[in-house]
């Protein structure tokens, strides 16, 4: 899904994914600002170590700016520089869980769920889903491409012409995309009664291990710290 | 096991219409044959073959009466699974086939789902990658248009299904990709498999079928082999001369001009000049960067290093003088009829009228554009951009899903802009038809960069013509 390349981040999209949960879960229920900062620093230490850190920068390019915006905001309504803090850690801590879903790749997340016995409709359902995101993308430039080629200019054209441009284009596209996506999944076996296999069946890697075991640190350090009210 | 194609008596309509797409169709394929299903667009090729890999009735449904057998078993009892482990279809619009990132997870996805072992897909998806040209660990979104073409023809003859079924598999491809399939599907039916293409492109293959079938208005009209095909073809298509002009001024200059997606570089430190009044036909292998030089002239790349000049022309009053024709029109359609398509931004009902007729669109006036066939869609677009009266017409693909007559009737209909309102054309093009008739001069792209410049004579090179 982003420009980083998911096959140079190997690991298992099912860990990426329970990774993502536990990190928002667990941190939201973090109560000192502190402690907050330092769990997710200790994220993304961990993690840019396991090859996400270009994909966690384009993510808090985004995001830190947003977070410091509804900090402020939060400190205008009078939730004072903790309240803030703590906002602008909470809105990191959701871009960071993000990483770990955006980055996963389509086809390896579709390829583990058929491997733990999810049914086939599921993991294709998941692919087509993440893999229908850039394609619409795609076609909504072609379209807003399409649109100046054919001379409508949106400040100028009218609401209507600006419509019927874009929107029929992309309505009729879209249907015809999940169409031919329908006949061609049809066409190519998805429905026959013989036991799928799968291609480069996904295992659990010594790096998955390796940032497994970093991540159980971080989340019982957090609760130890915490217990003995460290902060 | 000896491979059949048997069809009795196949009638169909869609839904509540009165006529029907197919009249009673008596055929029978046997194993070893490449046949070619041509005629004119409409009459139905492609809903032939929609019957035969069980789409219709089971998803577009319709009235359908007869029996098809395929490989001796009736098909009409058997679900579209148990069809699919008999039959392999590649169908039209390749980039709405794809699901995965990576070539060789794509080429992967069929044969997974038909159970083969991954040891086996493993062997499969190396020796296809071959045959396609491209690596297994490519991404997809970084493929040009011919080369998921490529792709997906691939990831179907893969499957190793033993009867292919190919809705206009050459539209996008070139000629060299093209041939080498062909020698590949003609190898398949020395091994007892069957191969049905529907193809515009005659003289790309009708040098390697064994049979052909003329369908005119749902019916077999004609049952031909090679021979007598090669002789109907080249009755079919009259030869036009391109008018020469002699003294041109420049239209666009580029210099070192270099351009790309994400990390690709697609034109590489490209200097040409184009030249007003010149019919221009940019030849080249998938992914050379023809589309995107025409998406350069048209000044929809932002991101480019080197320079582009535009003469003055190009721009009048704040608008631009640049009709450009996609690879697709459906994205350029957006009106409620093809008249109001093509008076969008015509200066006035006689010109909208006049460009109408030039270019045959008169019964289909009233027609919504998008219930069109893909062919007829171009031929609105183009249409459409010419009625603007621009200075200059880019055409990726023009003839695409155009039958023998429409090429013809769009050949001559461009032939009189260029004449009477002397709007230059530059179009890129795999299809030895246009080429042949519209090129005066002929830029051949590799790799991003210019291979060759030069007249018409380049064509006999390019497309082998003394073979």
């Amino acid at each position: 899904m982003w420009s980083v390349d998911s096959n140079k981040i190997p690991l298992h999209p099912l860990g990426n994914i329970i990774y993502s949960i536990v990190t928002l879960s667990w941190g939201l229920l973090i109560r000192d600002v502190r402690l907050l900062y330092i769990f997710i620093f200790s994220l993304v230490i961990l993690f840019s170590f396991a090859g996400y850190f270009k994909a966690v920068i384009k993510v808090y390019r985004i995001v830190i700016p947003l977070g410091a915006v509804v900090g402020l905001l939060a400190f205008l309504l009078g939730d004072g520089l903790i309240g803030s803090l703590m906002t602008l850690g909470r809105i990191s801590l959701l871009g960071f869980s993000s990483v770990l879903v955006v980055t996963i790749d389509a086809t390896g997340l579709a390829r583990s769920l058929t491997q733990v016995g999810a049914p086939r409709w599921l993991s294709l359902g998941f692919l087509i889903t993440v893999r229908f995101i850039p394609v619409l993308k795609e076609e909504i430039q072609r379209i807003r491409e399409a649109m100046m080629v054919r001379g409508v200019n949106p400040k100028k054209a009218g609401l209507q012409i600006t419509y019927r441009a874009f929107v029929l284009p992309l309505i009729i596209r879209l249907i015809k995309i999940s169409d031919t996506l329908a006949v061609s999944l049809e066409t190519r076996g998805f429905s026959t009664e013989v036991k799928g296999t799968i291609y480069r069946p996904l295992h659990w890697s010594v790096k998955d291990c390796f940032v497994s075991f970093g991540f159980i640190i971080c989340i019982i350090s957090v609760v130890f710290i915490q217990w003995i009210g460290l902060f | 096991m000896d491979r059949s194609i048997l069809i009795k008596n196949l009638c169909f309509r869609y839904g509540e219409q009165r006529d029907w797409i197919l009249k009673e169709i008596n055929l029978q394929i046997d194993g070893g044959e490449l046949v070619l299903i041509s005629g004119i667009s409409g009459v139905g090729k492609s809903t032939l073959l929609a019957c035969i890999n069980g789409i219709i009735p089971r998803i577009f449904t319709g009235e359908l009466t007869g029996a098809i057998l395929i490989n001796g078993v009736q098909n009409s009892g058997l679900s579209m699974g148990q069809i699919a482990l008999d039959i392999g279809s590649v169908l039209q619009e390749p980039d709405s086939q794809i699901f995965n990132l990576f070539v060789a997870d794509e080429l992967a996805f069929g044969c997974e789902n038909l159970g083969i072992s991954p040891t086996e897909i493993d062997q499969r998806v190396k020796r296809y990658s071959r045959l396609i040209e491209l690596a297994e660990d490519a991404r997809i979104d970084q493929l040009s248009g011919g080369e998921k073409a490529r792709l997906v023809i691939g990831s179907v003859l893969m499957m190793q299904q033993g009867i292919y079924l190919l809705d206009e598999p050459f539209a996008n491809l070139d000629r060299e990709s093209s041939q080498k399939l062909l020698v590949y599907l003609q190898e398949l039916t020395v091994r007892g498999e069957i191969v049905i293409i529907v193809e515009h492109r005659l003289d790309l293959v009708l040098p390697y079928i064994t049979r052909m079938l003329w369908m005119d208005a749902g019916e077999i009209a004609a049952d031909l082999n090679r021979e007598e095909a090669q002789a109907r073809y080249r009755r079919l298509f009259k030869n036009h001369e391109p008018a020469l002009y002699i003294k041109r001024s420049p239209l666009f200059k580029l210099a070192d001009f270099s351009c790309g997606y994400g990390d690709k570089t697609v034109l590489n430190k490209l200097t040409a000049n184009l030249m007003v009044m010149e019919n221009l036909v940019i030849l080249g292998e998938n992914g050379s960067g023809k589309t995107t030089l025409l998406k350069a002239l048209a000044g929809l790349i932002r991101k480019f290093t080197g320079q582009i000049w535009r003469s003055s022309a190009l721009e009048q009053n704040g608008v631009q003088q640049i009709g450009y024709v996609y690879q697709n029109p459906g994205y350029q359609l957006f009106m409620d009829t093809v008249y109001n398509e093509v008076d969008f931004q015509s200066n006035s009902p006689e010109n909208t009228q006049y460009f109408i007729k030039l270019f045959g669109l008169e019964s289909l006036q009233d027609v919504h554009p998008h219930s069109l066939s893909e062919g007829q869609k171009r031929l609105v677009t183009i249409t459409a951009m010419a009625a603007i009266r621009p200075q200059v017409l880019l055409l990726d693909e023009p003839s695409v899903g155009l039958d023998s007559l429409s090429l013809d009737n769009l050949i001559r209909a461009l032939a009189e802009i260029r004449r009477e309102l002397e709007t230059t054309i530059i179009m890129v093009t795999h299809d030895l038809r246009s080429a042949q008739c519209f090129a005066e001069r002929v830029l051949i792209l590799k790799d991003g960069r210019i291979a060759a410049d030069g007249n018409t004579g380049l064509l006999t090179e390019y497309f082998n013509l003394d073979d």
